[in-house]
């Protein structure tokens, strides 16, 4: 009698301990596999796309600035094309950039310098959406390369996070006034 | 251990594996995704060329012997829209135009040749074979009139195709078309398909 006593004592004791023990494996296993959460920042997105106009070749055609992921940490994105006047006029041009989306408009800043390095624009990506002030001369059958670099200031807020813009380049070539 | 105490324990530990398993779910699907700024814009047809409004010829003192008057121009499409391209005319009738022979040409070009130069044109087909400015005027007027071109072989214009016109002059030998002036415009006119 008191031998089954014994032994129901430790059967009960080992039912235990491997109950425990199977509670402990199954949560060890389901906190082991989980996938750890991320610690990155998501950017924010900036294609520019150029196009070329009736009077204006371009050299490239189609997207000439990638830049993916921007924060205010990142380096500027890059980018350049090459404009012809392919008319028989001396043209000075104008640009302006229209996003397809409004989101980065005050967050993303945008510079577009000459073959000289000139500034043409520089400033966020809503003032580029007007013509600019400063213009590319061009002669008759003249290459210039323009370049281009899109950034996030560092005293931007969090606005930019998870936006994306392509930016459709706009040319307005006018004859110049010459004396 | 009793019934109560056993029972316990199992709730315990569903609770332990409960809260982990939920843990751990949260923290592998905790990012978040966006749609921001859907947006609707309807498509357009524009099309250029590369004359800068200025003229494609304007010459005087023609004579039957002089070199025939050569012109291109780059036409190019630059609508978002699949569209066909027709070239017509609405410039009145001039004294000239009966005695005024004009052919028009489609073809390529180098991107370095600038309006309204033809340096190293390649003619593709000739669209309005040779015949009189007044003849011209009177056939082709608007764009149920207007005559189709296509970049190449295609059958309509895609976004940013250019296509170049040649367009090639001669005055008749006719002594009627001694001190006559002629005058044309024309207009490329595209429309989506």
């Amino acid at each position: 009698m008191e031998r089954k006593d014994k032994e129901q004592r430790i059967d009960s004791r080992v039912r235990v301990i491997g109950f425990v023990l199977g509670i402990a494996i199954a949560a060890s296993i389901v906190t082991e596999s989980r996938i750890p959460a991320g610690a990155g920042v998501l950017g924010a997105d900036a294609h520019i796309v150029v196009a070329p106009s009736g009077e204006l070749a371009v050299k490239p055609s189609g997207l000439v600035l990638e830049g993916t992921g921007l924060t205010p940490a990142s380096e500027p994105a890059t980018g350049s094309f090459q404009l012809m006047n392919q008319t028989g006029s001396v043209l000075d041009v104008r640009l302006h950039g229209i996003p397809d989306a409004p989101g980065l408009d005050r967050t993303l800043w945008i510079s577009v310098t000459g073959p000289d390095d000139e500034t043409i624009y520089r400033g966020s990506l809503g003032g580029f959406r007007v013509w600019t002030t400063s213009a590319l001369t061009l002669h008759p059958g003249e290459w210039r390369t323009l370049s281009f670099e899109v950034w996030i200031p560092g005293d931007v807020g969090p606005g930019y996070v998870g936006h994306m813009a392509q930016i459709d380049l706009g040319f307005r070539p006018t004859v110049e006034d010459r004396p | 251990m009793n019934r109560l105490t056993r029972i316990l324990a199992a709730l315990i530990a569903t609770g332990l594996v409960a809260v982990a398993s939920g843990r751990a779910t949260y923290a592998a699907f905790s990012v978040t995704t966006q749609n921001p700024n859907d947006s609707y814009v309807a498509g357009n047809v524009s099309i250029a060329d590369n004359d800068a409004g200025t003229l494609m010829w304007d010459v005087a003192n023609q004579l039957p012997t002089s070199a025939a008057i050569v012109r291109c121009i780059r036409v190019t499409y630059t609508g978002s829209l699949v569209a066909g391209v027709r070239l017509y005319t609405t410039t009145p009738a001039s004294p000239l135009d009966p005695y005024l022979n004009i052919t028009v040409e489609k073809g390529s070009m180098p991107v370095g040749t600038v309006f309204p130069n033809c340096t190293g044109f390649t003619s593709v087909a000739t669209i309005a074979p040779s015949g009189t400015l007044a003849a011209f005027k009177t056939a082709r007027t608007t764009w149920a009139s207007g005559i189709a071109a296509f970049p190449g072989a295609q059958t309509a214009w895609n976004p940013n195709d250019s296509l170049v016109f040649r367009f090639t002059l001669q005055v008749q030998n006719n002594v009627a078309a001694q001190g006559l002036t002629g005058m044309a415009g024309f207009t490329w006119e595209a429309q989506n398909q």
